[in-house]
């Protein structure tokens, strides 16, 4: 970047408009952060993951920088069960791997469980009752709607509240 | 021009923490989230797209800005998408504030701050567009300076929505 200011330039302007008035910027943090996770986790990258706890897991995955073998290292699972679960319409998780990848995610255990148990079929949908029935599945286009980024965001965000089970 | 540290924030925050609190004032509740900087400094200091920046003169900050080089585009035309470089936020420290001392002690640190960002919005080939939302004290200034405005944005807590056409910067840094 040039910049190159005389004297003159700034002497004139300030005589035209007094900049001790000056002040811009009215984001909101919440906003802000809201920009900066488009950033980190794209919509595109959910897009082609069929299952809610593919999202989700895919979700934190991108938001922590992490390939799926960072997390399958980090989460001590084997890395095979990552790429099932973030590719597969009804990912199987097996309760050991539930608890290790929960904790690796920081997700409360019981809620991983209870997702992961949800979309295996044929069990019935989630009841009304359960925060898990968030997020919508998207079909195949190649990035993910608003809505749709958003429920994935409010599904990680339940899955993060730890419970008393935990 | 320096980099925007943490540091140079808690200065300004602590000088105008300790100039209300002379005062008796409260922060208006509009402008309380002008003020978080040290965590939109945190949470974008990894992200390429957003370019902190300061003014430093006599071994203290005396300005500082953010601006986000990609995804803003102008409001001016609604036909094709013409990128700007949109100002998270900019302030002079407070005291070079007339709303905040009654005598400020340095001019010229917001106009030096505009110049440097018409320079980033050149440097991106965005020609000097430039895009901001005023605080309600600064409106003057930048109609004064030959931005365009667009009226208050719902979205910004109704901040009056401004902008520089490449013109517009050009004649300001004539």
């Amino acid at each position: 970047m040039k910049l190159n200011i005389t004297r003159e330039w700034l002497a004139r302007w300030l005589a035209r408009a007094d900049d001790t008035t000056i002040g811009a910027g009215g984001s909101d943090l919440q906003s802000l952060k809201q920009d900066v996770e488009r950033r980190t986790v794209t919509p595109p990258v959910l897009a082609d993951i069929p299952s809610q706890l593919g999202q989700a897991v895919r979700f934190v995955r991108e938001q922590r920088g992490w390939s799926p073998e960072d997390l399958a290292r980090i989460a001590d699972v084997d890395v095979r069960d990552i790429i099932l679960i973030e590719t597969s319409d009804t990912p199987e998780l097996s309760p050991r791997a539930a608890v290790y990848l929960a904790d690796a995610l920081g997700f409360s255990r019981t809620r991983l469980q209870e997702l992961a148990r949800l979309v295996q079929p044929p069990r019935e949908a989630a009841p009304e009752s359960t925060p898990l029935r968030f997020a919508a599945i998207s079909s195949g286009t190649h990035s993910v709607s608003d809505d749709q980024y958003e429920a994935v965001r409010a599904l990680v965000a339940v899955l993060a509240e730890k419970e008393a089970a935990d | 021009m320096c980099h925007l540290t943490s540091q140079a924030i808690s200065t300004f925050l602590a000088a105008l923490r300790a100039e209300r609190l002379a005062r008796g004032l409260d922060t208006p509740a509009m402008e309380h989230e002008h003020w978080r900087w040290r965590e939109k400094l945190a949470e974008t200091k990894s992200l390429l797209a957003y370019l902190t920046m300061g003014v430093e003169y006599d071994g203290k900050p005396q300005g500082m800005m953010m601006l986000v080089t990609d995804g803003h585009f102008s409001r001016l035309s609604s036909k094709t998408a013409i990128p700007l470089v949109y100002v998270e936020f900019l302030a002079a420290a407070p005291w070079n504030l007339r709303t905040v001392v009654d005598r400020p002690k340095y001019a010229g640190v917001g106009s030096v701050l505009m110049r440097a960002a018409i320079a980033t919005s050149m440097d991106l080939e965005f020609k000097g567009r430039l895009a901001l939302h005023a605080l309600p004290q600064a409106e003057g200034y930048y109609e004064a300076i030959g931005m365009v405005g667009l009226g208050p944005d719902a979205k910004k807590h109704n901040l009056k929505y401004y902008e520089f056409t490449s013109d517009g910067a050009q004649a300001f840094i004539g």
